[in-house]
Parts: C-alpha cells; structure tokens; sequence
C-alpha cells in the first residue's frame, strides 16, 4: 500500500475491506445497501478526480501522508473533532485542500470486523446516517427522505404483486415497477457477490430500502426532538458538536 | 304536510344514494390523482433504481487492488494511528492478537512467514481530554540473508507522530499483508 501510495502520489490512500460481520440477517441486509448508498455519493474515479468535490475514505484504513496531513490542519481541523464520521470528513478535507485522494479494492488483503452484534451496528448505522444528516445544508433532510425510501422499497414490490394477483400484466406501471425491482435486485447482488451472500439476500432488497427509511425516520425524529443520537454512550447533540459524556 | 315534509326532507333512501353517488364522484376525482402520483412514484423509483444500479456497477469496475509498488530504500517510516476513545482497556489485546506481518526470512521472495507484531504503546492525553493511541514502527532495509526488520517504539508527545505516512485504522482491523 504505501508503495502504491507512493507511485501515485497520493496524499490520503484508503482501501475497502473484507468486511466479516455479516452475521445474520440485520447486517446482511443493509450492509451492502450502505455501499449502494455509498456508489450514489461518489465512485472510486470520481473520489481521484481533483474537480469532483466530494471524497470517500474507509475508516478501516487510511495511509496519510503525513504532510499533507499537517498542512490541512488532520483532526485538529474545524469540524472534524465534532464529527462522528471522521474519515469521510478527513477525505472531504484532504480534497478541499486540493490533495490528491484515492480509495483502493482491498478485499481479501485486510479483514475488518466492524459491527459484531445487532444493537452496535443499529447504533453504528444511527450515527452515520445522523453525522451525514448533521453534516448537509438540509438537517431535515431525513423527514422527506424515510418515506420516500420506505415507498421506494414498497412501492414497486407492491405493483408488481398486486398486477400479477388481479391479471394486470400489460400495464405500464407494471413494466415500471418491474424495471425498479430488478435494478433494486440487481444493485444489491452487485454488492452482495463481493460480500459472498447468498442470492436470497439479494431478492430481499426491497426489504433493506424499508428498513434504511425507517432507520431514517428514527434519525429524522432524533434530529427534530433534539434528543440526538447516542454512540458508544455518548450522546451527540446537535449539529457540528462535540459528543458529550 | 307529510308531502311538504317529504319535499323538505329526502328519505332516507334517497339520501343515501345521494351520498353514495356523492362518495363514487370524489372517489372518481381522487382516483386520477393517486393514480397519476403512484404513476409518477413508479417513474421515479425506476429510476432512481437503474441510475443506482448503473453507479453501483461502475464504482464496483472502478475498484482495483492497489499496485505491487515496491518500496524505495531505504523504507518510508509509517506512524500508526489508531482513532479510538476510552477503549484502553481493549486495544492492547486486541493489536496483540490481530496484528501480524509477514516478513522475508530469506533473501528469497517467496520465504516469508506470519510473524505476531508486539508494539509498545503509550496512551497520550490531547486536547479535548481525548486519550490517544499512538505507535510508531519502521521497517528497515533487509541486509543479505537478514530479512526485514520491524522496530516498534512508544511515540513521545514531540513529535507526535514522526513517520512520513500516517496509517489509520480502526479498532478491530486484522491485517494479513505487509504494509
């Protein structure tokens, strides 16, 4: 690794990793939904492309050199103490500075136990969806985005059954709402080979959408009573803040 | 009067017609509207689904391992940074038992072996009252016949961390390869 960072200059060098938690049907489910997420936001050509503005690290693993890292300020920077998705911010960062950033394919070089059971990785998703929420222009964001998630998993399935149950197959909305099921299926088993889940995981991703929105409207409520979201006992409060004890 | 009293009044069967038939034209009204807005809530889950499928795809060709680069010599210094909080009581066992490097035994290639990696630490308390982990290694330059050498030091407050790259991992990362 840090003799590829060093051949191509990279100032932040971050790998994605074999992930080994996916135990049971919580984290298979959504795991890899948070990656299709992930693929929304930015694509590896578009984390090394200076003109894009947005970046991605893994937090399993970031090789910094170590003056780009002193000379944007690392976690001693402006938001980045307050942050609970410190890696994403430090790539952001590193960017923003004008840094070169590249995010690498290190499955089956590094193995990275991250969520081990069912409550850490609720918690672990909590708080990074509510560090994105807290991090955008659009706190709010959440109050449209968990129905919308929730009729993006519903609504097509949904269609689709209820098409094939009356015998109304030659309509346009069922032409539609096939096209969304396969390209949700088809997204996740993307993933999902990666991650050797089995193809059953990946017919369920219409479940995995309704979930994420309804985690979504957790976050969206946490933000909206000013209770906030709590990681590791800690709770962060509000909007660029420090995690309080 | 009864007539009148009718004339006033509808029966009660009339009036319930009357309010079905009433029900059925706003039920025809509301039908257009929901079937456009599911129409339209189809139209844009389909696509939002076949632009994910297509980043997904993309992002997925775009990833590559990172290149065989050999290493100038001698070797860069890497610091190792573990971002952590309150978790002194975890960390040591948890680098003593995932942490491994495969090292050259010989001065052929392929003689390497797994070798369990036993870094010192020191806990540094920082600004903020954020306790923090830091370790410094060094691979030297491996002499004939020597193999590699690991050399792990505890990080001193000044310089924080002194390697040219910084290395940050999480917690519970277990390494298989060679930096």
């Amino acid at each position: 690794m840090t003799g590829h960072a060093l051949r191509k200059q990279d100032d932040l060098l971050s790998m994605r990793t074999t992930l080994m938690t996916l135990i049971g049907p919580a984290t298979s489910l959504l795991m890899p939904l948070s990656e299709v997420l992930l693929a929304h936001r930015v694509t590896p050509a578009e984390v090394r492309d200076p003109a894009f503005p947005h970046a991605f690290a893994f937090g399993q693993y970031i090789l910094l050199r170590r003056e780009a890292y002193l000379a944007t300020g690392g976690y001693a920077a402006a938001g980045m103490r307050g942050t609970p998705i410190d890696d994403l911010a430090l790539a952001d960062l590193l960017k923003g500075h004008g840094r070169r950033v590249e995010i690498v394919g290190g499955r089956g070089l590094v193995a990275n136990r991250q969520w081990t059971t069912w409550r850490s990785a609720l918690q672990g998703w909590r708080k990074s969806c509510y560090g994105e929420l807290a991090r955008s222009n659009y706190p709010l964001a959440g109050l449209p985005a968990a129905p919308a998630l929730i009729v993006y998993g519903l609504g097509p399935l949904c269609t689709l059954l209820y098409a094939l149950r009356a015998g109304r197959v030659r309509r346009f909305s069922t032409l539609l709402a096939g096209i969304a099921l396969v390209a949700q299926i088809d997204a996740k088993r993307c993933i999902d080979r990666e991650f050797d889940l089995a193809i059953a995981w990946s017919l369920a991703a219409p479940a995995g959408w309704v979930v994420f929105g309804i985690l979504v409207a957790d976050v969206a409520y946490g933000i909206l009573s000013g209770r906030g979201t709590e990681w590791k006992g800690r709770q962060l409060l509000k909007q660029g803040e420090s995690f309080s004890d | 009067m009864a007539s009148h009293q009718g004339e006033d009044k509808p029966s009660p069967l009339l009036r319930s017609t009357h309010m079905n038939s009433s029900r059925t034209t706003a039920r025809r009204q509301m039908n257009p509207l929901l079937r456009y807005f599911s129409l339209g809530a189809l139209v844009l889950s389909a696509l939002v689904a076949l632009w994910q499928s297509l980043r997904v795809h993309r992002s997925a060709r775009e990833t590559h391992p990172p290149d065989e680069a050999p290493l100038p010599i001698p070797a860069p210094h890497v610091s190792i940074i573990l971002p952590v909080r309150n978790e002194e009581a975890t960390l040591d066992a948890c680098l003593a038992r995932c942490w491994h490097r495969s090292i050259q035994t010989s001065i052929s290639p392929s003689s390497t072996m797994a070798q369990r990696m036993r870094p010192r630490a020191s806990w540094l308390r920082g600004a903020h009252a954020t306790s923090a982990y830091r370790c410094t290694g060094s691979t030297g330059s491996p002499g004939a016949g020597q193999g590699r050498r690991t050399r792990c030091t505890p990080a001193s407050r000044e310089p924080a961390v002194n390697g040219c790259c910084l290395l940050m991992l999480i917690r519970a990362t277990r390494r298989r390869h060679c930096v």
